[in-house]
């Protein structure tokens, strides 16, 4: 069964020029993004363990996910054993309809929610909120993009695309609705320390946490958070009821295999060997202990996952979504995540958003839209998704269910025809002689039809010679 | 030219250098007969077929890939391609391209005797009589040649041992933006990484006064040379073979 | 990789202190709560008086009665209720645990939840003081993990330096939601 991804209904054209009209955006992006892949490359290669351990991590999720559906009935088994509540959702709607459910049994008015791409894949807050259920973002780059009503535009660093001029905005719209005063300025220490401080009381009132999941360990049932700030420790370890969404390619054998994967994130995302916070949930809280839910829920989501385990494209479920492939992308470096248009941005978000949700066809679209095929993706991947040549199949795939326009289709299947032979190759070099002719306007061509036009729009081209190498060569060296 | 032995090479021209920048070809041709080499020239050759494979357009590619293996079966020679990214397409794509229709040995036959020129040219001997003066130049490696074919350094390499002084451009390993027929269908993006790739050379230009762009792939200086000629700014843009030839210095 | 104590108290400083952390060292004719007290002398400046401070696990709370300190502090132990208990840590100063573990080539230490153990002294105060015995140091996550799964807590957790977040602009900012300042007192215990 395939599943649904949320997505923007604005067209590629007006998310691309939107992303390349905003110049803050695409200047801490640039900024930003570069020096996170500078910190990947130091981080392994001053770290003798770190690529031995990757390989044998990326050998740990293969494993797993050809193994899933004896691991999910493993997991169940053990996460039960310990106190624990399992539910199994098909789709996003079956995930929100179930941790709705435990929200209202639990008569929950207030969440608060650590980082999750899984939560935004299914749009939990909006299911909550529709409950009635208020919800806040404890991430600080979320809960900036919460304020603000968008989505994330980063993996690791959700609300890269604004500025502290726009954040600061948005937390004096939050003072006012709180009767409190404005900050002075805009510092980016004062606004973190505005945030722990508005924050710090939601923590410590809110009746129910979400988390996602980094990892999810079957043989005992332990799920995985990394977090830099702290905030998924608050959220596990305070409000009474847990609910922990995890999608099922997160589940892997061992805590063998855990050890190898473990490092990979933090090492690959921002260079560093850990993250700050690495926090492990295995249970409800204990009676004689302090910390921890009474209640703890997971949710374990295929949404069109388990769809691809047996399939060439399986390799995309070992993502363990730590955005190297986003921070080394050349395109993405230029248009940031919005432009993507799906919860899912970069490479990996082209490649994941349109094989979780075939039915999309502007998640398949992507595939042509948002690369140049230089395989940096590929290259970075620590989980060694082949990500471009996936990139490439879906274009194949959008070529063969005849998704492109018929202009452009065309356009292929003749010129193919014509390359393939030397008279057919010749043949293009007179027509295009002759063309050039019709075109030229001061010894310049300003406009060629088609796919050729494209070019022209924003750069020259110079014409084709008088004499061509092969001519030349016929001249020179002819029989 | 006395004690090298002379080698026959193929000559893949590319359908880019061949339309619109011969003199590459030539300087090429020149650069390889200085080195001792004897260049032929198969008049079949038409396209690698790269610009319908990377669009998805998998058997167009198919059809212009066997042409290439028929243009060159005729011979055991090595094929010097002048394009990073061509060889890499033969290398990379003609195996998964071409196995329902060519043996493996056929296939392989064709795929290991491919070679991009300065790979070539990195493993002769140089010419003698480097420049006097060091003439600066700014080097942009394409992205096929980095990570496909893996070969980093022999661009860089073959323009030191002429004695020119290669600068790298800030975000080297970032793509230009050319990426074939994507420059045609999104201009606006693949156009705002030519510019990302142009401000980089800006500064070498101005820190280093380099003299002149340098690459081994012509789609990637044809869109950088393109967007700069559009804005006003004739910067020289120049393909490698052009400053290996001995009559080029 | 870290053959014998030294060795791993040495890269466990170096990877500790690369992310910020601080770290002190229990002297040779020192007790354990005379170094505490140096710790805590060091920590307590800045935080106006009197300084609260979380003293929760047995041991912690054995050693706090042989601390002396010039300058004023409240120590915070276990209230009648835990809601009571978590307000009373939510606004300390100052948090104190034990670390189970740590390991030498990330510079982490390990915390678990057990029914004389809670994690919030590591979360909720801005400052945080880890007593690490130097016989628990390990070389890598590995054996870390191997121990954790072997006692399995309902909760753990793994702290490799102080809270952060580059979310804004991309500039690191500390003490996003936990602690600011992150501080490890080495000492031997008499398994060393």
């Amino acid at each position: 069964m395939s599943g649904r991804l949320p997505y923007d209904p604005r067209p590629w054209r007006v998310r691309r020029d939107s992303a390349l009209g905003n110049s803050s955006m695409r200047d801490t992006l640039q900024r930003v993004a570069g020096r996170l892949s500078k910190a990947k490359s130091t981080a392994y290669g001053d770290y003798q363990i770190a690529d031995k351990w990757r390989l044998a991590g990326v050998a740990a999720k293969r494993r797993a996910i050809s193994q899933i559906d004896e691991l999910v009935v493993q997991v169940i088994g053990e996460i039960e054993r310990h106190g624990g509540k399992v539910h199994r959702a098909r789709d996003a709607a079956e995930a929100v309809r179930c941790v709705v459910e435990v929200a209202q049994k639990n008569g929950v008015k207030l969440a608060v929610k650590s980082k999750s791409m899984v939560t935004e894949e299914i749009e939990l807050n909006k299911g909550l909120e529709d409950a009635g259920v208020q919800v806040v973002e404890t991430d600080l780059g979320e809960y900036i993009i919460q304020l603000a009503h968008e989505k994330p535009s980063h993996i690791l660093a959700p609300a890269i695309h604004r500025n502290r001029g726009q954040v600061k905005e948005l937390f004096d719209v939050e003072a006012d609705r709180q009767g409190m005063a404005h900050l002075a300025n805009a510092d980016i220490e004062q606004l973190t320390q505005f945030a722990r401080q508005q924050l710090r009381q939601e923590f410590l009132s809110a009746d129910m946490g979400v988390t996602g999941g980094n990892f999810l360990v079957a043989e005992t049932g332990t799920i995985v958070l990394i977090t830099n700030e702290g905030n998924a420790d608050m959220v596990t370890s305070l409000p009474p009821l847990l609910v922990s969404i995890v999608g099922i390619e997160k589940i892997v054998g061992t805590w063998d295999d855990l050890s190898y994967l473990l490092q990979q994130p933090a090492l690959s995302g921002v260079g560093q060997r850990l993250s700050s916070y690495t926090t492990f949930v295995s249970g409800p809280r204990d009676e004689s202990a302090m910390d921890g839910p009474d209640q703890w829920h997971v949710v374990l989501l295929d949404n069109g996952r388990r769809n691809l385990v047996g399939t060439p494209e399986e390799s995309i479920l070992s993502c363990i979504r730590c955005g190297a492939c986003l921070n080394v992308c050349p395109v993405f470096r230029q248009i940031g995540g919005h432009a993507y248009g799906s919860v899912y941005p970069g490479p990996i978000g082209i490649v994941v958003s349109a094989n979780l949700d075939p039915s999309m066809p502007s998640f398949l679209d992507l595939a042509s839209q948002a690369c140049s095929m230089c395989y940096a993706c590929s290259e970075v991947c620590p989980m060694d998704i082949p990500l471009a040549d996936e990139i490439l199949t879906l274009r194949n795939h959008r070529v063969k269910t005849m998704a492109e326009p018929l202009l452009v289709r065309r356009t292929y299947e003749m010129w193919g025809r014509l390359w393939s032979t030397k008279a057919g190759y010749q043949k293009t070099i007179r027509i295009a002689r002759l063309g050039q002719r019709f075109l030229i306007q001061k010894k310049k061509l300003r406009w060629a039809p088609g796919l050729f036009g494209g070019w022209l729009k924003t750069r020259d081209m110079p014409l084709i010679p008088p004499e061509t190498f092969r001519e030349w060569w016929a001249k020179t060296h002819g029989e | 030219m006395s004690g090298r032995e002379i080698s026959d090479v193929e000559l893949f021209v590319t359908c880019l250098v061949d339309l619109v920048r011969p003199q590459a070809g030539i300087a090429a041709v020149a650069a390889l007969e200085e080195r001792g080499c004897r260049v032929h020239f198969s008049d079949q050759q038409t396209c690698c077929g790269q610009f319908a494979y990377n669009a998805g357009h998998v058997d167009q590619a198919r059809a212009m890939a066997l042409n290439f293996v028929q243009a060159f079966e005729g011979s055991t020679r090595p094929i010097v391609a002048l394009s990073g990214s061509c060889a890499a397409m033969v290398v990379e794509a003609y195996p998964k391209l071409l196995k329902d229709v060519l043996s493996e040995t056929a296939i392989e036959r064709i795929v290991s005797r491919i070679v991009e020129l300065t790979q070539w040219l990195q493993s002769s001997d140089p010419l003698e009589g480097a420049h006097e003066e060091r003439i600066r130049v700014a080097y942009h490696l394409g992205c096929h040649m980095r990570r496909l074919l893996r070969a980093e350094d022999s661009g860089q390499e073959v323009l030191r041992q002429q004695g020119y002084e290669v600068v790298e451009l800030g975000d080297a390993d970032q793509c230009c933006g050319f990426g074939g027929t994507f420059s045609m269908s999104e201009p606006e993006l693949s156009t705002a990484m030519a510019d990302a790739k142009i401000a980089a050379l800006k500064e070498v230009r101005q820190q280093y006064g380099v003299t002149a762009l340098v690459g081994a792939d012509m789609g990637c200086l044809l869109h950088l040379a393109g967007r700069m000629i559009r804005n006003g700014d004739d910067f020289d843009v120049k393909y490698i073979s052009e400053l290996l030839a001995g009559g080029s210095r | 990789m870290g053959n014998n104590v030294e060795e791993r108290v040495a890269q466990f400083a170096i990877n500790w202190q690369r992310l910020s952390g601080k770290i002190m060292r229990q002297d040779l004719q020192e007790t354990l709560g005379e170094a505490l007290s140096r710790a805590l002398e060091v920590i307590c400046t800045g935080v106006p008086e009197p300084a609260a401070i979380i003293a929760w696990e047995p041991f912690v709370q054995d050693l706090a009665r042989t601390v002396r300190l010039d300058c004023q502090v409240e120590w915070i132990g276990r209230r009648a209720s835990r809601a009571n208990s978590i307000a009373a840590m939510a606004s300390a100063d100052i948090g104190i645990n034990v670390a189970q573990w740590a390991v030498a080539d990330t510079g982490s230490v390990a915390l678990y939840v057990t029914p004389e153990a809670t994690l919030y002294p590591s979360l909720l105060p801005k400052q945080h003081l880890v007593l690490l015995d130097v016989a628990d140091i390990v070389p890598t996550v590995r054996e870390g993990l191997m121990e954790l799964r072997k006692h399995l807590p309902q909760l753990a957790k793994i702290i490799t330096g102080p809270s952060m977040s580059a979310d804004i602009e991309g500039q690191l900012q500390i003490g996003v939601h936990g602690p600011q300042s992150v501080m490890v007192l080495l000492w031997a215990s008499d398994r060393n």
